[in-house]
């Protein structure tokens, strides 16, 4: 075994007890640690039987198992950040309705205080 | 009639009180949205006759604007003046936008400051709003001469036609000025321009310049994506 599959070993390994950590913890849900649990496994397997990767290479017509593992990193990152972005803008746009929406409560009451209204509701 | 003016403020402490209280001489209806400001900007104003409203972070102009908008609608504005924090504009602009208004040729009344009155407008800023007007006029179709102007006013009846709901943005930017061109156009509403002249100083110069490539790049992706 090489320096390198040791180190990705060991990565995986602490990625799989953290995944179990938060599983435990309730912070993701049971299909997502599946998931998530399935592609580190993959990447495992993949790591100790470089066959499989060439394999896999060439049935999809890559050169290389290596050049395939970059492409397919490039194609999920380029995903991965298309949705952080679209997220990112969704809760900018929520945090700007969420403030705008308590500066003019603010002001309502400010409002209403000052023409007396509130005093009157309280009466009744 | 009912006429609400709304001020957005950002970080103008030092001349926002001035500003308002000339409003103040003429307009009794006054909104000044403090958007996140870290200086005393809220602290000048608060003791003045107006509706105070404050944002906890700063969200920028166009949202100072919809919040003061909304606002003034529900304390029953009639017309609606939106107007800059800082000192910019005229108070004799504000009344000639609302005069043109109540003649009642057009839904929404945009000032100008390339009607002929001349102004001591810096150079770089002249620039920089002939490509926003060519820009504007290549991709969005519309012919304005001012499609920067931060002084428009508009009916805001909740009897009569109100313009405000067909013109109501979405961005919080200063692309809401593009934006609102772009929701007249959708929309057939009428525009009339205005002439006004616009007041530069130290202090406005140095301001940062509202279009800038990157909002154009998005209003464009937008636009080919709606």
């Amino acid at each position: 075994m090489s320096i390198i599959q040791l180190i990705i070993f060991l990565f995986v390994l602490i990625v799989i007890v953290k995944l179990i950590k938060r599983l435990r913890t309730r912070d993701i849900s049971l299909p997502i640690f599946l998931l998530w649990l399935l592609f580190w496994i993959g990447a495992a397997a993949i790591t100790w039987k470089t066959v499989i990767l060439d394999r896999l290479a060439d049935l999809v017509g890559v050169g290389r198992g290596a050049d395939l593992v970059i492409y397919c990193s490039l194609l999920v990152l380029f995903y991965l950040i298309f949705r952080i972005f679209v997220r990112l803008d969704k809760q900018e746009k929520q945090i700007s309705e969420i403030v705008r929406s308590i500066a003019k409560n603010n002001c309502d009451l400010a409002v209403r205080e000052q023409r007396g209204e509130r005093r009157n509701e309280d009466k009744k | 009639m009912n006429i609400f003016i709304v001020v957005p403020a950002y970080n103008e402490g030092q001349r926002i009180k001035k500003v308002v209280e000339l409003l103040l001489t003429k307009f009794s209806n006054v909104i000044v949205v403090n958007d996140g400001s870290k200086d005393n900007t809220g602290e000048e104003i608060k003791s003045l006759p107006i509706y105070y409203c404050e944002h906890a972070v700063n969200l920028g102009q166009g949202a100072g604007l919809k919040t003061g908008t909304e606002l003034a609608i529900g304390l029953g504005a009639e017309v609606i003046v939106h107007a800059d924090a800082d000192g910019q504009h005229r108070l004799e602009d504000i009344e000639k936008l609302v005069i043109e208004l109540e003649k009642g040729n057009a839904d929404i009344v945009i000032g100008s400051r390339f009607l002929g009155v001349k102004s001591n407008m810096p150079k770089r800023k002249k620039i920089i709003l002939f490509l926003a007007k060519l820009f504007v006029r290549l991709f969005f179709r519309i012919k304005i001469t001012d499609p920067q102007s931060g002084l428009r006013a508009f009916r805001a009846s909740p009897v009569g036609a109100s313009a405000w709901p067909k013109i109501k943005f979405t961005y919080d930017d200063f692309r809401h000025c593009t934006e609102i061109l772009f929701l007249i156009k959708k929309n057939r509403l009428k525009f009339v321009e205005v002439p006004i002249k616009v007041n530069y100083d130290e202090h406005s110069c140095n301001k940062k310049l509202r279009p800038k490539i990157k909002m154009a790049a998005e209003l464009l992706l937008d636009k080919l994506i709606k």
